[in-house]
């Protein structure tokens, strides 16, 4: 069993729980999305793909920059949900996919005080927003009632109706995907 | 104002993250910056992979649905 399990990705259990979790309130599109990428996880565990790692790629602003607008702008022009939006996302997914993918620079270095102060600060905030969110999810089941227990996807609904509010939400959710990727980081 | 407990509880999350956000940069002795931050997390391939699957649904979530 330590033979087998050995150097699986640590983030492969909880991704499998998303998908139970999905499964159990009836999401399964959400659990798709996650099953697949399980098997994404699985796939770079056991090398199922030779592929050759390339360095970390950095990109100048402007080409990022007319890739966000264009995106927007599919997101501006076309229905919530159409079959613009669906290809864009399903174009990204790859995109994005393979801009993670290179190579490992050695182990982490040592953490300091101060960064072990950041993370569990950050980390803490992280887990109250998906606690309260998530306490919002069950009231709102339980109460039949969304208006007290507002979701965060209940709240932003309203605000992606609008062209406008797709677009600008569009552009801030690319704009978090660049800094994740860190694609202007030149260290 | 007049927001519920859930809107009250993402509002100080997202407060207190704007504070520490800015704080990173002024005061990088008591709080890292965030970007270095996201620098070590992202060091290894197994946690980008992870992080950009969770990055990529939520965008799959609000923007198709």
């Amino acid at each position: 069993m330590k033979r087998l399990l050995a150097g699986m990705n640590p983030w492969l259990p909880p991704m499998i729980y998303v998908v139970i979790f999905h499964v159990m309130r009836g999401a399964y599109g959400d659990a798709a999305i996650f099953a697949v990428g399980s098997l994404v996880l699985i796939a770079d565990w056991k090398k199922w793909i030779q592929w050759a790692m390339p360095e970390r790629p950095i990109f100048g602003r402007l080409p990022v920059f007319i890739v966000i607008l264009v995106a927007s702008s599919v997101l501006f022009f076309s229905e919530r949900g159409g079959w613009q939006d669906v290809t864009l996302l399903l174009v990204l997914a790859p995109i994005s996919l393979s801009l993670v993918y290179y190579r490992d620079h050695g182990p982490k270095p040592s953490s300091t005080t101060v960064m072990n102060r950041t993370r569990w600060t950050w980390l803490t905030l992280a887990v109250i927003m998906c606690v309260s969110e998530l306490f919002a999810y069950i009231w709102a089941s339980a109460f039949k009632d969304d208006k007290t227990y507002p979701t965060i996807s209940i709240i932003v609904n309203p605000v992606l109706e609008s062209p406008y509010g797709r677009g600008i939400f569009l552009a801030l959710w690319m704009l978090i995907g660049v800094g994740l990727l860190q694609l202007w980081r030149k260290k | 104002m007049n927001l519920s407990i859930p809107e009250w509880e993402y509002l100080g999350v997202i407060l207190a993250g704007v504070v520490l956000w800015l704080l990173g940069r002024l005061r990088p002795d008591i709080v890292a910056p965030f970007g270095d931050l996201i620098a070590r997390i992202m060091h290894h391939r197994n946690t980008r992979l992870a992080v950009m699957i969770v990055w990529w649904w939520l965008g799959w979530h609000f923007f198709t649905y």
